[in-house]
């Protein structure tokens, strides 16, 4: 009984600095394939990734509980980075595990990291309020923009590595042994998929996001104004990923190679414009965006 | 005992000697026959292979075994030439060498490409074909048996056999790795039917490829190859639709001029709808214009660009070449000692009953003496064991010397030693 009560107490002093150090670790290992071999490389990665996603998952959990009892539970941008970078991590892991002489974790930890890095920078954000939490849109909003940018961010990352494995092959430069990428097609068919993935969750995010405001439309305390910056925004982004997705379907010559990828690296990094509006922006701060974010629209 | 070698490769001899004495299959057979004729008492297992020609002979008895002159006038007679001729070309090896140089043979130390594993499966057949002919027998077996296990220690405990180091291999399977995830539902185009084509073909085989199409000037080369390798063969005047619907072109033709110009690309280009593309030009002068190159998505690479990762895998073969030479030293001094303890059992058995028939004689001839008197049983069992206890004795000590000193370093001596005191026959 004292040992679950110990195991239990040791489990809540896990911080987020447990997590981050698994993960840099498992970043630093990667990085020394291009130098040197060593046999079991590839296992200590796995173990750290595994410690980093369980350290990270009750870290979440701890703070899930926390919040349940006083509020909206992760509904912050802190959190949502979080909940991000976890997802990316097991997805991370899952690709590590079926490539294990493959350098993906170069292109996927450094947005782990820089994910959890964010999160610092903005924890003393106002947190989303604990309004309309059980609102099935207001859930639905969340849950689709969260799945939707970790979606664009593995295509940002596949794209990426499209990129660098594509111009090593035109530069026709020969295999090395440290620095092994998954083939061009998969690369291509994961970059796609992501892509099309991430347009349709945002833009279940986003009409969601529209049929909460509406349904406020009573309520002017709660209301996101149709000119808002961000409403805008967000809706030029959607806009850009239909337009890539529909060029992507049409435009026979863009299904293939580079054009793809260049495309869904843009639409990353517009998203990226878009989530800072929303967070940097005044927007986030009032009252009735946190409101419609933790259960209601952007 | 005797086991020995006599042959010739790719290290001392060219290509026109060797083809010279090389032995196609059925020829293989009917030389082993006629061995079997000529030498009843010799186990034979005959190599012929692009890079070598072996004969492998041995016999438990070294007089039964054909001397190297003898097998060098057998050779020369099968292929009708003079003795002389071929005689300065073949190298000759017997006994603990000739297992070391066969071991070696087949972890594929000795090929032209080092790492290659075809030897191996060659050096399987070579060994069927001798078992299927009846010319194998205890030594052959266990000495042939040895050196594919040798073989496959060195192939697990050394990467000598990982990097690849011919243009083809390296094309299919570490290039087109790069671009392809998987090769069963693309199309692959081969433009020329010749031996670089040839040998990519098998690699691509192996590897499941969805439709190989054979594309050749000479559409009867192309259909022959295609009916080997169970591909499809095209006319010439398709080549620009093929191109067109090719997931992976491997193009190495004779051709003085580039088969593919920049211009007629473009055509395939435009069809393809920047699909990817990847061509491997393996034809020296090149087949395709360098032009090609530069259109999106089209990764041309020549026999050049390859190269390197040739060199460098030969490099790091190199590195592995020390631990595969410690392996075979190992296992060759090991299995000389267990071959040599193997011959004696034999002949110490044959003692033992040589020494059991006077016992029993002498028990008999004691028995006839004694007549009617009455012997109490418990006696006669004493003195059997009595006599028993004595041969046992005077036979330990010369048997145990035996089981020690015969090795390959001191030979079979104390064995004709032993033969001679005591008059063993076969």
């Amino acid at each position: 009984m004292l040992n679950v009560i110990a195991m239990a107490d040791w489990l809540t002093r896990i911080s987020l600095s447990c997590f981050a150090l698994s993960y840099l670790i498992a970043l630093l290992l990667e990085i020394s394939r291009l130098f040197y071999r060593v046999s079991v490389r590839s296992v200590i990665i796995f173990v750290m990734m595994l410690a980093g996603i369980f350290a990270h998952t009750i870290f979440l959990w701890d703070k899930f509980q926390a919040d349940f009892s006083g509020g909206t539970p992760l509904a912050s941008w802190y959190d949502w980075c979080l909940v991000i970078s976890l997802a990316l991590a097991v997805t991370y892991t899952i690709v590590a595990l079926q490539r294990v002489r493959h350098s993906v974790g170069i292109f996927f930890l450094p947005v782990i990291l820089g994910l959890i890095l964010f999160a610092i920078s903005i924890e003393d954000h106002q947190p989303f309020s604990a309004q309309e939490r059980g609102n099935l849109w207001g859930m639905t909003h969340g849950i689709s923009l969260l799945a939707g940018t970790v979606s664009m961010a593995i295509a940002f990352t596949t794209g990426l590595m499209y990129l660098v494995q594509a111009s090593r092959l035109k530069r026709k430069l020969p295999p090395r042994a440290g620095f092994r990428l998954p083939s061009l097609e998969w690369l291509q068919v994961c970059n796609r998929r992501s892509l099309f993935l991430a347009t349709g969750l945002i833009m279940i995010g986003l009409f969601s996001g529209i049929i909460m405001n509406v349904r406020f439309q009573n309520d002017l305390k709660n209301i996101v104004p149709w000119d808002d910056l961000v409403v805008i925004s967000s809706s030029v982004l959607l806009l850009w990923l239909i337009g890539v997705s529909v060029f992507e379907m049409l435009y026979r010559p863009a299904r293939q190679g580079r054009k793809i990828a260049y495309l869904t690296m843009a639409s990353f990094i517009f998203l990226i414009m878009v989530l800072c509006v929303v967070i940097f922006g005044e927007h986030a701060e009032t009252p009735s965006v946190a409101m419609l974010l933790s259960g209601g629209g952007i | 005992m005797k086991v020995q070698m006599i042959g010739c490769s790719h290290h001392n001899t060219d290509v026109t000697f060797r083809e010279q004495l090389a032995f196609q299959p059925t020829q293989a057979a009917a030389a082993l026959a006629q061995m079997r004729t000529l030498f009843p008492r010799t186990e034979a297992v005959l190599l012929s292979t692009c890079n070598r020609m072996e004969i492998y002979t041995a016999a438990e008895d070294e007089a039964d075994c054909p001397t190297a002159e003898q097998l060098i006038n057998f050779v020369a007679e099968f292929h009708g030439l003079v003795p002389q001729d071929i005689a300065a070309e073949l190298h000759n090896l017997s006994g603990e060498d000739a297992v070391r140089h066969l071991f070696s043979t087949a972890a594929s130390l000795n090929s032209m490409v080092v790492g290659e594993a075809q030897i191996l499966s060659q050096i399987k057949q070579a060994y069927d074909l001798a078992n299927a002919g009846d010319s194998t027998g205890p030594l052959t077996h266990s000495t042939f048996q040895a050196a594919i296990r040798v073989a496959k220690r060195v192939q697990n405990e050394t990467s000598l056999h990982e990097k690849r180091v011919s243009i083809p291999s390296i094309a299919v399977t570490d290039y087109a790795s790069r671009f392809f995830e998987r090769l069963d539902d693309k199309v692959v185009l081969i433009i020329g039917a010749g031996e670089m084509a040839q040998e990519t073909l098998t690699y691509l085989v192996d590897k499941n490829v969805g439709r190989i199409v054979i594309v050749n000037r000479s559409r009867e080369r192309a259909e022959q190859l295609a009916q080997q390798t169970g591909s499809e063969a095209a006319d010439w005047d398709q080549l620009e639709s093929l191109l067109t619907e090719a997931d992976l072109v491997v193009s190495a033709t004779a051709a003085t001029e580039p088969v593919v110009t920049g211009d007629m690309f473009r055509q395939v280009v435009e069809k393809r709808y920047q699909r990817p593309i990847f061509i491997l030009d393996l034809a020296v002068p090149r087949d395709f214009d360098d032009a090609i190159s530069e259109f999106i998505n089209v990764y041309l690479y020549s026999i050049d660009d390859m190269q390197t990762v040739c060199d460098a895998n030969l490099a790091a073969r190199q590195l592995e070449w020390p631990k595969a030479e410690k392996i075979i030293a190992e296992e060759t001094e090991l299995f000389m000692k267990v071959l040599f303890q193997r011959i004696t059992g034999p002949w110490i058995g044959r003692l033992k009953q040589q020494a059991n028939e006077i016992k029993e004689a002498e028990l008999q001839r004691l028995q006839n003496k004694l007549g009617d008197l009455t012997v109490d049983p418990a006696v006669t069992k004493e003195i059997e064991i009595t006599l028993d206890r004595l041969v046992n004795k005077l036979l330990h000590p010369p048997l145990e010397s035996l089981r020690e000193d015969v090795s390959p370093d001191t030979g079979t001596g104390l064995l004709d030693a032993l033969k001679k005191l005591f008059q063993l026959k076969d």
